[in-house]
């Protein structure tokens, strides 16, 4: 299926949760699977533990803007637990951060697009939510090890959340510049 | 949508938090054992996180003795036969890199360090 086939259909029913929004909310599962997948394969996390790219958020968060709440809620735990599948780690440790980083990053996302949207764009939103889901992450481990030593990787954690957050939040500005004319906001 | 000042704003402050919190940031290295040596030649090594208890450590050399206590992860020379006692009045040491000298006995101990704990879960 193209691209454009899928957008058109994905306009067919705005908030019901028609075949057309099904349709194209799979894709943008698909999609965020598929980055979460490429991301793990990346080197940079084994540098920094719990250092990544968040490219998957990229796609959280067009579906926040084009879809709404609910569906960002749907792609987002579809990629957890369909990511997890493809890595083979589902219902364990690494699976439990996943989940538990996505829901506090998707909360304060969507608090961040509801409240800051007339002042932050995507890069400062992308930002806010990736520190959060590393800040989340960093609070499960010390509460998992049992350590206040692991705080140490907070400076680092933020910086990197800073950096991706606004690679991936300047990667949505550019999408939505381009993808408005085609699709509603939701 | 471009990049807006908010952004910049925000992104400046997460920054100056995260620097901030590297400056307070406790020491990356944890004691690991405290390590005696006499006239240059290691004589004892007592494990930190061990010793709960107190352990008391009796250092010979050629020149004197010195009578370590090590309690807690920190080490404290109690009693020598040196004549100014510069030792006994250091006091405790427990970071890492830190030592207790008695130079005329040519006796010392030092708090060696090791990294913290490797990574036990790989985040995906």
């Amino acid at each position: 299926m193209s691209q454009e086939t899928a957008l058109a259909l994905a306009r067919m029913d705005d908030k019901k949760l028609g075949s057309g929004r099904i349709i194209g909310l799979s894709v943008f599962v698909a999609a965020s699977i598929t980055a979460h997948i490429l991301e793990s394969q990346l080197v940079i996390g084994s540098v920094v533990p719990g250092v990544k790219f968040g490219l998957a958020n990229i796609f959280a968060m067009l579906v926040l803007i084009y879809y709404g709440p609910p569906a960002a809620l749907i792609v987002i735990l579809g990629r957890v637990i369909g990511g997890a599948l493809m890595n083979g780690t589902l219902l364990q440790l690494p699976f439990l951060f996943s989940l538990c980083g996505a829901l506090v990053s998707y909360v304060v996302l969507i608090l961040a697009y509801k409240i800051g949207k007339i002042h932050l764009s995507f890069v400062g939103i992308s930002v806010l939510a990736a520190s959060a889901h590393n800040l989340t992450q960093l609070f499960i481990a010390a509460a998992v090890i049992g350590s206040m030593a692991i705080w140490s990787l907070i400076p680092a954690l933020l910086l990197s959340a800073v950096f991706f957050g606004s690679i991936t939040g300047t990667a949505v500005n550019l999408v939505t510049a381009r993808l408005s004319t085609y699709l509603p906001r939701g | 949508m471009t990049i807006s000042k908010t952004d910049v704003l925000l992104i400046a402050i997460i920054v100056i938090m995260a620097l901030a919190v590297a400056a307070f940031a406790p020491a990356k290295y944890r004691a690991d054992e405290i390590r005696f040596f006499a006239d240059d030649h290691l004589v004892k090594c007592v494990k930190v996180g061990q010793d709960s208890i107190m352990v008391r450590v009796k250092i010979k050399s050629a020149e004197g003795d010195v009578d370590f206590i090590v309690q807690n992860g920190r080490v404290r020379a109690q009693s020598a036969d040196c004549p100014n006692h510069i030792c006994m009045r250091s006091g405790w040491r427990e970071s890492p890199g830190e030592a207790i000298i008695c130079a005329p006995n040519r006796i010392y101990a030092i708090i060696t360090g090791v990294e913290p704990e490797k990574v036990d879960a790989m985040l995906r």
